[in-house]
C-alpha cells in the first residue's frame, strides 16, 4: 500500500527531470546552431580573405601582407562613399570591392614590379609586402585619424526567426554574398581566357610566358581580382566590428585560414577559412574572447606541427 | 662487403615513376657511370643517395649500414659527397668560404667556445682553410679568384669549386651529376685529367667515384662499368664495350650521338 | 640626465634589439616578425623579479634571457623545419598571442595598464658596455663556423644539407642565440624606462626592427649599427612632425628596397679588410687566418 503510494510521486519528480534535461538539450541544440550558423557567417569572410591571399601565393608565390592593407583601404573607401552618397549596402560592397581591387594595382606597381624585374628573392616581396601594408595604415592614420568610425546598420536590426535561433538579415546576407563571390571566383577562373592565364602563371610562370601570355598584365590582373576579394573583405569586417586603422592585421586570420586549410589550391583557403571561423566563434561563445587568440595560437601550432600542409594542401618536395 | 648498394630503389612523384627498381652495387676504388636520355632518372638517383628525396621503395645500404631514412646532413657527414647539376654554389660566401663548409662541421668547437674564446675559432679555421686550399688546389682552381665571390667566376671554374667542395667532405662516395655541362672539349679533357687525379689522390681513402653524364667521350674513357637508364627502368649494365654494342642502347639512346 | 644621453640610451637599445634581428634576418636569412616579442619577454620577466621578488639587476636579466630562450625553444621547435614563410607568421602570432597573455594577466603583470615602478638602473655607461659586449659576441659568432653556416643557409638551404651542416639544428641555434640578444634589449629598456606595458612591444616594434635590418644591409652587421643609429634619431628628432612622418619613413622603405635591396651599406663592413684597402697595408700582416 505505503510503496504505490511513494511510487507515483517518484515516477512524477523522474518525469519533470527527464523533461527539464531534454528542454535543456534542445536548448543547448539551439544555442550551438545559433552559433554554428554565426560562425558560417565569419568564416565566410575569413574564406574570402584566406582566397585572396592565396591567389598572389599560387602565382608569385609569396605571402602577401600587403592584402591586410587593401583591406582597410577598401573598408575606409566604403564607409566614405557610403557617408556622402548615402549608398545602400551592395553598392557601397561594391565601391570598396572596387577601390581594394586598385589599391592592390597600385600597390603592385609601386612594389612588387621593381622587385620582379630584378629577379629579387622572395624575402623582398614579403618585407614589401609588409611595408606596404604599414604604408596603408599610416595613410589613413595621417589623412582620417585613429578614431573608431562605424557603419550604420545596413538592413536593418530584423532578425530571421526559426524557433529560437534568430539569424540576423546582415549575417545571412554577408554569408550568401561571400557565397556568390566564391562561386563567381570559381566560374572565372576555370571558364574565362583570363581566369584560365591566372591558372597556368600560377603553375608556371616562365613556361607561360613562352606560350605567348604577357604575364606581368595577368599578374596585375591577378593583384586587381584579389583586391577586390580583400576590399570586399574589409568592408564586413568593418561591418561586423568597427572601422579602425589596425583593420590590416586581421590578415592573420587569412593567413591562418590558409595554413590550415592548405596554401596551393583554391579550395584549402575556403575550408580553412569556414573552419577557422567557426572555431572562433565557439571558441568566442564558450571561453571568452579574451582567451581566444591564446587557444588559436597553439591550435595553429599544432596544425604546423602535425600537418603543415594544411587539410587540403599537398607537399612539395624540393629537389635537387 | 660493397661500399655503397642501392636495392629496388623506387621513386614516384604522384603517378610518374621516376626511377624503377633500380639496384647498383659499388666497391672501393671504383669508377662507374650512369648514362640515360633526359628524364631518365639520373639525377633522382643522386637525389635519393644524398637523401634529398626519399625512396618509395627500396633500401640503401652505405658499408653494410641501412641508410634509406637519413637525412642529407648525416649522409654527407658518413662519406657520400655530391655536386650539383645546377651548381648550388653559395652566393653570400667567397670561393674559399664555399670550400670550406663542406669542413665546418669537423671544426672542433661549440657555440659557447665560438662566442667567448677566438683563438680557438682561429686556429679552427686556419687547418681548415689549408683543406680547403689544398681541394682547390687539385682541381685547379688559380689563387687569385680564392676570395672572389662564386659568381664573378668563368663556369668551367664555378663547376670546379662544386667539385672541390664535394671533395672537402673527405668522401668515400663520390656522387657527380653531369660535371661536364657546358663545358668545351677542352675542358672536358681538363676535367678527365682531374677526375683521374682525384682517383689517384684519394685512393687510399678508397673513393668510388659515381658518375651521370650525357658526355659519351668522359663516360667510355672513365667508367669501368655503366648503368644505363630509361624513362627510369634500367635498360642495360656492363662495361663500356658491352653497353656501346648493347642493342637495347642503341635503340633507346646512343643513335648517331657516338 | 640629459636629453641627449637619454637618446643615445635610447639608440643603443634598438640597436641591440636589431642585432639580434640582424642575426635571424641578415645572416640566416629567416624572417621573424615577433622580435618585439622577446623584447617584451625580457622586459616584463626582468622587470617582474626586480618589482615584486626584490631580485637584483643582473641577475634578473639572466634569469630573464634564460627564460626567453626557453619560450623560444618551444614555439621554434615545430616551424624551424619547414618553409621559410611558415616560421615569419608563426614569430607574428606568437606576438599576438603574447600581447593577449600580458592583456588578460592583470594581476600578474599589471594587464594593459602596464607594469610601474621598475628600478632605474641602465645609465649610459651601461648602455654602452652591453652594446659593445653584445657587438663583440655577434662578431665572434660572425667570424666562426657558425656564421659561414647562416650564410650558407640563407643561399642554398638544401645545397648546405648535403655538406654536412644539420640546417634545422643551426637555425634553431640562431633563433635561439638572436631571442636572447633581443630579450636583453627589451631588459635594459625595463630598466630604463621603468615603466613598460604590452603597446610597446606589439607587431608596429617588430616591423620596424625588421625594416631596420633591410635598410642598415642583410650583409653588413656595421652597416645594420649605423643605419639603425640614424633611423632612430631622426625618428626620434622629427617626432614633433606628426603622423605624415611614418607614411614617408615607410615609403623610403619601400623605395630602398626596390631600387637598392641590398641595404644602404650593402657589403660593407667595417674591419680588417676595409682598413687594408684604405691604408695600403699588405694583407699579410693584418690578417689573422681569416
Amino acid at each position: 500500500m505505503c510503496r504505490e503510494s511513494c511510487l507515483y510521486p517518484f515516477i512524477l519528480r523522474r518525469g519533470v527531470k527527464a523533461g527539464l534535461l531534454l528542454r535543456n538539450v534542445k536548448k543547448e541544440l539551439e544555442v550551438f546552431l545559433q552559433q554554428l550558423l554565426n560562425g558560417l557567417s565569419c568564416g565566410g569572410v575569413y574564406a574570402l580573405m584566406a582566397v585572396g591571399f592565396g591567389l598572389i601565393y599560387n602565382v608569385l608565390k609569396f605571402s602577401n601582407f600587403s592584402h591586410g592593407g587593401v583591406m582597410l583601404i577598401g573598408c575606409y573607401t566604403a564607409y566614405f562613399a557610403f557617408k556622402i552618397f548615402h549608398s545602400s549596402l551592395f553598392l557601397t560592397l561594391l565601391f570598396g570591392a572596387i577601390s581594394g581591387g586598385l589599391c592592390a594595382v597600385i600597390f603592385e606597381k609601386l612594389a612588387i614590379i621593381p622587385l620582379r624585374k630584378r629577379n629579387a628573392p622572395k624575402i623582398y616581396f614579403f618585407v614589401n609586402s609588409i611595408n606596404g601594408g604599414l604604408l596603408s595604415e599610416y595613410l589613413i592614420v595621417a589623412t582620417v585619424g585613429v578614431f573608431f568610425h562605424t557603419f550604420p546598420d545596413f538592413l536593418g536590426t530584423t532578425n530571421i526567426n526559426i524557433g529560437q535561433i534568430s539569424f540576423s538579415k546582415l549575417n545571412l546576407t554577408m554569408l550568401i554574398i561571400s557565397l556568390i563571390t566564391l562561386f563567381g571566383l570559381m566560374w572565372y577562373l576555370y571558364k574565362t581566357k583570363s581566369g584560365r592565364a591566372i591558372r597556368a602563371v600560377a603553375c608556371d610562370i616562365n613556361t607561360t610566358s613562352l606560350m605567348g601570355v604577357d604575364v606581368n598584365r595577368v599578374i596585375s590582373l591577378t593583384f586587381f581580382v584579389s583586391g577586390l576579394l580583400g576590399g570586399l573583405c574589409g568592408v564586413f569586417l568593418g561591418i561586423n566590428y568597427t572601422i579602425y586603422p589596425q583593420l590590416g592585421k586581421l590578415i592573420l586570420k587569412g593567413w591562418m585560414a590558409s595554413v590550415i586549410g592548405g596554401l596551393g589550391s583554391l579550395l584549402g583557403p575556403v575550408v580553412g577559412g569556414i573552419l577557422l571561423g567557426v572555431l572562433e566563434t565557439f571558441l568566442t561563445a564558450y571561453i571568452g574572447s579574451s582567451f581566444t587568440p591564446i587557444l588559436e595560437f597553439l591550435i595553429l601550432l599544432m596544425f604546423l606541427l602535425i600537418r603543415p600542409q594544411g587539410i587540403a594542401g599537398v607537399i612539395v618536395e624540393e629537389k635537387a | 662487403m660493397n661500399l655503397l648498394e642501392v636495392r629496388n630503389v623506387s621513386k614516384h612523384f604522384g603517378g610518374i615513376i621516376a626511377v624503377d627498381n633500380f639496384s647498383m652495387k659499388v666497391k672501393e676504388n671504383q669508377l662507374i657511370g650512369i648514362i640515360g636520355p633526359n628524364g631518365a632518372g639520373k639525377t633522382t638517383i643522386f637525389n635519393l643517395i644524398s637523401g634529398i628525396s626519399k625512396t618509395t621503395s627500396g633500401k640503401i645500404f652505405f658499408k653494410g649500414k641501412e641508410i634509406t631514412f637519413l637525412k642529407p646532413s648525416q649522409i654527407s657527414k658518413l662519406g657520400i659527397a655530391r655536386t650539383f647539376q645546377n651548381l648550388r654554389l653559395f652566393r653570400g660566401l667567397d670561393v674559399i668560404s664555399n670550400v670550406e663548409i663542406a669542413c665546418t662541421y669537423r671544426m672542433r668547437y661549440n657555440f659557447f667556445q665560438a662566442l667567448f674564446w677566438p683563438p680557438i675559432v682561429l686556429r679552427e679555421n686556419k687547418k681548415f682553410r689549408n683543406l680547403a686550399k689544398e681541394s682547390l688546389n687539385l682541381v685547379k682552381v688559380p689563387t687569385n679568384y680564392y676570395y672572389e665571390k662564386p659568381t664573378n667566376l668563368p663556369y668551367g671554374l664555378q663547376k670546379r669549386v662544386d667539385l672541390a667542395r664535394a671533395l672537402s667532405l673527405l668522401p668515400q662516395v663520390l656522387l657527380l651529376d653531369e660535371p661536364a655541362a657546358g663545358l668545351n672539349p677542352y675542358e672536358i679533357i681538363e676535367l678527365i685529367d682531374i677526375i683521374r687525379l682525384i682517383q689517384k689522390e684519394y685512393q687510399k681513402q678508397n673513393l668510388s667515384i659515381i658518375l651521370v653524364e650525357h658526355r659519351m667521350e668522359m663516360i667510355m674513357e672513365l667508367c669501368e662499368e655503366i648503368y644505363v637508364l630509361d624513362f627510369g627502368k634500367t635498360i642495360a649494365k656492363g662495361t663500356p664495350e658491352y653497353i656501346q654494342n648493347n642493342e637495347n642502347v642503341l635503340t633507346a639512346y646512343l643513335g648517331e650521338e657516338y | 640626465m640629459s636629453f641627449y644621453q637619454g637618446l643615445i640610451i635610447l639608440v643603443v637599445i634598438n640597436v641591440i634589439a636589431v642585432i639580434g634581428t640582424f642575426l635571424l634576418t641578415g645572416m640566416t636569412g629567416l624572417l621573424s616578425f615577433g622580435q618585439a616579442s622577446f623584447m617584451a619577454l625580457g622586459a616584463y620577466i626582468s622587470g617582474m623579479l626586480a618589482v615584486k621578488f626584490n631580485i637584483p639587476f643582473l641577475l634578473a636579466i639572466l634569469l630573464a634571457i634564460i627564460a626567453s630562450v626557453f619560450v623560444g625553444f618551444i614555439i621554434a621547435l615545430p616551424v624551424v623545419k619547414l618553409r621559410r614563410d611558415y616560421f615569419a607568421l608563426t614569430t607574428f602570432a606568437f606576438g599576438e598571442f603574447l600581447k593577449a597573455v600580458l592583456n588578460l594577466s592583470v594581476t600578474i603583470t599589471g594587464g594593459a595598464t602596464g607594469l610601474a615602478g621598475i628600478p632605474f638602473k641602465v645609465n649610459i655607461w651601461i648602455a654602452l658596455i652591453s652594446l659593445i659586449i653584445v657587438i663583440l659576441l655577434v662578431r665572434n659568432f660572425r667570424n666562426s663556423k657558425f656564421g659561414k653556416e647562416c650564410l650558407a643557409i640563407r643561399d642554398d638551404e638544401l645545397a648546405a644539407r648535403t655538406c654536412g651542416i644539420d640546417s634545422s639544428r643551426k637555425k634553431m641555434t640562431v633563433f635561439l642565440f638572436s631571442v636572447a640578444i633581443t630579450s636583453f634589449a627589451g631588459c635594459l629598456y625595463g630598466f630604463y624606462t621603468c615603466y613598460i606595458d604590452p603597446s610597446m612591444f606589439g607587431w608596429t616594434k617588430s616591423s620596424e626592427l625588421v625594416i631596420m635590418v633591410f635598410f642598415g644591409g642583410l650583409n653588413s652587421l656595421t652597416g645594420v649599427i649605423i643605419g639603425t643609429t640614424f633611423l632612430t634619431l631622426s625618428l626620434e628628432i622629427l617626432r614633433f612632425t606628426g603622423a605624415w612622418r611614418m607614411f614617408v619613413y615607410v615609403l623610403i622603405m619601400i623605395i630602398l628596397i626596390d631600387f637598392r635591396p641590398q641595404g644602404v651599406f650593402g657589403n660593407w663592413e667595417l674591419d680588417w679588410r676595409t682598413f687594408e684597402k684604405f691604408l695600403h697595408i699588405p694583407s699579410s700582416i693584418i690578417k689573422k687566418g681569416k
